[in-house]
């Protein structure tokens, strides 16, 4: 009998061990934070690629190591815990994580739509035979996007509203980038919202309708979140974002442009000549403050926020424009 | 009855009873040996799939030829950073296998021992596995971080009901005349426990692990298609953010290969170390 | 019997399968106990306590009037749809797994033919073949039916194999032997013969069914669980996420008493036969 009651608690205390490891943990950065960085990345970011291979990085005193992670709440998740000190989110995420409460603060900016006189690297995509030639054929369509609630669904919903369709008519359907393309030339969908550049070689099959970015003026398309902590702790966090700001330079540089798409070619395993034909998106480090508020604004009249937050403490002072 | 048992391998001295009770033609006539037919199975498919994209029933930008796609799964046998990937993959595979087994074999036969715990702990179980383990990804990564560790532990979760229901019903099956027989003879309860309970589980727990080995996988491959920093899944959205689908489906392709090879290696081990499972279940128990 | 006694032996049914409730159901209850105080604790915005998700439960899925069964609005648009590709996807793969398992379990050719490839498609995850399934679907209910057919189809089409493979040989040659029509052997001895392993592969695909569900959702849906649960996940808020989540565990405690029930009716039956035809050698 004594050995059954043992066995139990052993039982018991097994069961609570496997369901209790789901505990807290330590927000704070890593100790070696002065040098050794992680970032997480997409895939390959051209200022990634550029500051590491021509020694930005290093000449900040930034030893930065890049680790893959998928962007919003696992990226959040990552610069929480230490597994990552700068974490890749587009700036609706960065403002939605920093609403609901996480401890975070945006410390640079990187990709910001291309404005005019810029040619748009976004564009809402047709068929080049669709019927559809302005938002308003838009009501009652299927729009593909990558993301539900993600940048390109806000915008795009932004973008309907203020050509007065209404964004609730039309249905956001998630697709990854290289179905959205294949499902508007069969039909599936009625059009997708990308980027120019990752239209593969269908560019002759669609045209698009709009830049929906360019109707939301400037839209942060990707900026680096790290933990308050970390912030808080040294100067890595500067250092990384005049690391940032520097790469900016160089890279809007027009002498440096080759140079760049021959090193994205490498990375992405896409031809240079292809990369150099399509439109990209702009960089910039400097967080301007005022897009980032419309931004914000912009999610409270998509209802994906009850108000707006207060931006001032979340975007540091050494970011800003 | 085990509740999770996928399948056990065929052995070709099982008679297949035709459905009128005659033996059928074809074996009368000497019998084709079954490599040969599963080789025409798998020209068949690779003919289908041909056929398929060849008709425009599916565009070859979504789904590559065969040709091609075997010709770049043969490239990616010679990268040497897809294998490492490979490696990667298969030890986060190892890893998952072994702390879900280390945890859940011992567990699932102390909660199917004591009766009082058994209908308890199904209903976690029940609840448990229904989730898919990706809804806990950003749990993960605040937990272990973004490297191996999270697609470990992601891998865990989901394999850990299999093996520890499986482990649980295999104790629960144990025959209770010879749990009685056992008894009468004076047996304590180690000896219970060794002669008795344990054998006649660990068909029941072999069964756990192979379904579980395919399992942990694809969870280790979803977690890297989802996010993380080295494996197979890690080069195949690099391939497919490229819009190279050829790449992706020999990455896929070479990946199911290696899941099949799993399997009939986790056949061959299972049939040594419990060759008892074997008859004990084409007895039809 | 006479009324009152009728009444009070119903009584003590109740009050006995309400024991039985509490037996099987108060680890969980204990579990969650943990959960909130662990959370409590950690005060982790990513792991709420159980409480907060219990309100945001209600919230989202019971705020609905007495006559939709307090059912809410989110519930009719997002979880009835994936009930019904559950079932469709489910329903197809137990239909297409049990008659060509037991095709490939009595003719040996064909079993020889197509086990490399069930092994293959086994060993490839279900939504790497998602632009496979759109391209074929297209962004319809089909295409997550399509997937959760295809995930669920493997350990039914392997069970209900073996289970015809692993037919008790003394059963085969007594068969054999009385020269039974092929309808009485189908009827009378393979399928009762196999229905063990089938349940058992319908069983396992319960859970997988489950979980593919909401797989499926997360890309070319415009409504279901699994869509609801990542654009909760986008917008960061957990207490919904789980809340949503505790849903996906409740219904498969629901599905599995459900299927226990099933099985115990069906296969009493088989028992029953069964050992006559085991033993009656």
């Amino acid at each position: 009998m004594i050995s059954r009651r043992i066995g139990a608690a052993a039982a018991v205390t097994a069961l609570l061990f496997a369901s209790a490891c789901g505990g807290g943990y330590d927000a704070a950065g890593s100790a070696n934070a002065t040098t050794k960085v992680s970032v997480t990345t997409f895939g390959c970011e051209i200022w990634n690629t550029w500051a590491i291979s021509k020694g930005v990085y290093v000449k900040h005193r930034l030893d930065v190591e890049l680790v893959r992670s998928g962007g919003g709440s696992a990226a959040v998740a990552a610069v929480l815990s230490g597994a990552a000190d700068f974490g890749y989110v587009n700036g609706y995420t960065a403002i939605n994580a920093y609403n609901t409460g996480f401890p975070i603060q945006m410390v640079s900016g990187a990709n910001v739509n291309a404005l005019p006189p810029a040619k748009p690297a976004q564009g809402v995509f047709v068929g080049k035979d669709s019927p559809i030639t302005s938002p308003a054929d838009l009501a009652g369509k299927k729009i593909a996007v990558n993301e539900i609630n993600g940048i390109n669904q806000i915008v795009t919903a932004s973008w309907l509203k203020a050509n007065g369709v209404e964004p609730e008519s039309v249905s956001f359907v998630a697709l990854p980038f290289a179905e959205q393309i294949p499902a508007v030339l069969s039909g599936r969908v009625d059009a997708a919202q990308l980027g120019y550049s990752l239209l593969g070689n269908n560019n002759d099959g669609v045209r698009s309708l709009a830049d929906p970015f360019a109707s939301s003026n400037k839209v942060y398309i990707a900026t680096y979140v790290a933990a308050k902590s970390f912030v808080a702790k040294g100067d890595a966090a500067k250092r990384f974002h005049e690391a940032m700001t520097e790469t900016a330079q160089q890279l809007n540089d027009p002498a440096n442009k080759d140079e760049s798409f021959r090193l994205l070619s490498e990375c992405q395993k896409v031809p240079a000549e292809t990369l150099a034909a399509q439109p990209q998106n702009a960089i910039e480090a400097a967080v301007d403050l005022a897009a980032l508020d419309r931004m914000a604004q912009q999610m409270v009249d998509l209802k994906m926020m009850q108000k707006k937050p207060d931006l001032e403490p979340f975007v540091t002072d050494f970011a800003r424009s | 009855m085990s509740d999770v048992r996928v399948s056990h391998p065929v052995k070709a001295d099982v008679p297949a009873p035709s459905p009128s009770g005659v033996p059928t033609a074809a074996r009368r006539r000497g019998p084709t040996p079954d490599w040969a037919y599963g080789l025409a199975g798998i020209a068949t498919m690779f003919v289908v799939w041909e056929l398929v994209v060849r008709t425009g029933a599916v565009s070859a930008d979504s789904l590559p030829y065969p040709a091609a796609t075997m010709r770049r799964a043969g490239e990616l046998l010679v990268d040497a950073t897809f294998l490492t990937e490979v490696a990667q993959t298969l030890w986060a595979w190892l890893l998952a296998m072994l702390a879900a087994s280390a945890v859940g074999i011992p567990l699932g036969l102390t909660l199917g021992y004591f009766s009082a715990f058994y209908r308890p702990s199904s209903s976690v179980v029940h609840a448990g596995r229904s989730i898919p383990s990706s809804a806990f990804l950003p749990i993960a990564i605040l937990l272990f971080g973004l490297g191996t560790q999270m697609k470990v532990s992601l891998a865990i979760y989901a394999i850990f009901w299999p093996i520890l229901l499986n482990a649980m019903y295999g104790v629960r099956d144990t025959e209770p005349l010879m749990l009685a027989t056992g008894r009468s003879m004076g047996w304590g309860r180690t000896r219970l426990l060794t002669r008795v309970v344990l054998p006649s589980a660990a068909p029941s727990i072999a069964t756990g692990l192979r379904v579980a080995s395919s399992t942990a996988l694809i969870v280790v491959l979803s977690a890297e298609l989802l996010g993380a920093t080295s494996g197979v899944g890690t080069v195949i959205t690099t391939y497919q953010q490229a819009q190279r689908p050829d790449f992706v489906y020999a990455g896929i392709l070479l990946v199911g290969l290696l899941g099949m090879a799993l399997y009939y290696g986790f056949n061959l081990v299972e049939r040594l170390v419990v060759p008892w499972g074997q008859a004990q279940r084409e007895s039809g128990r | 019997m006479s009324d009152h006694g009728a009444k009070r032996s119903s009584l003590a049914a109740s009050a006995q399968a309400m024991g039985r409730g509490v037996q099987s159901l108060w680890l969980l209850a204990a579990l969650l106990v943990v959960w909130e105080i662990a959370a409590r604790l950690a005060g982790s915005l990513f792991v709420p306590p159980v409480s907060q998700i219990f309100v945001a439960f209600v919230d989202t899925w019971l705020s609905g009037s007495p006559s939709s069964l307090f059912l809410s609005d989110q519930f009719r648009v997002d979880v009835l749809p994936s009930l019904a590709r559950l079932g469709l996807g489910y329903g197809a793969a137990a239909a297409i797994g049990i008659s060509a398992g037991i095709l490939i379990g009595v003719w040996r050719p064909a079993g020889a033919f197509f086990n490399p490839l069930i092994r293959l498609g086994m060993s490839v995850p279900v939504t790497a073949l998602l632009p496979i399934a759109i391209v074929l679907f297209g962004i319809t209910s089909g295409m997550n039916v399509f997937l959760i057919a295809l995930g669920c189809l493997w350990p039914i089409l392997i069970n209900t194999y073996d289970g015809v493979r692993g037919l008790d040989r003394t059963v085969v040659t007594a068969a054999r032997s009385m020269r039974l029509t092929r309808r009485r052997y189908f009827l009378q001895v393979l399928l009762p013969g196999a229905s063990p392993a089938i349940f058992v592969g319908m069983r396992i695909s319960i859970g997988i069914a489950l979980v593919l569900m909401v797989i499926s959702e997360l890309y070319a849906a415009t409504a279901g669980l699994g869509f609801y649960i990542v654009s909760q996940q986008r917008l960061f808020r957990f207490p919904e996420l789980w809340a949503a989540i505790v849903l996906l565990a409740l219904l498969g405690i629901l599905f599995n008493a459900i299927f226990a029930v099933v099985e115990r009716v069906l296969l009493r039956w088989h028992r029953n036969v069964r050992p006559e035809g085991a033993e009656g050698h």
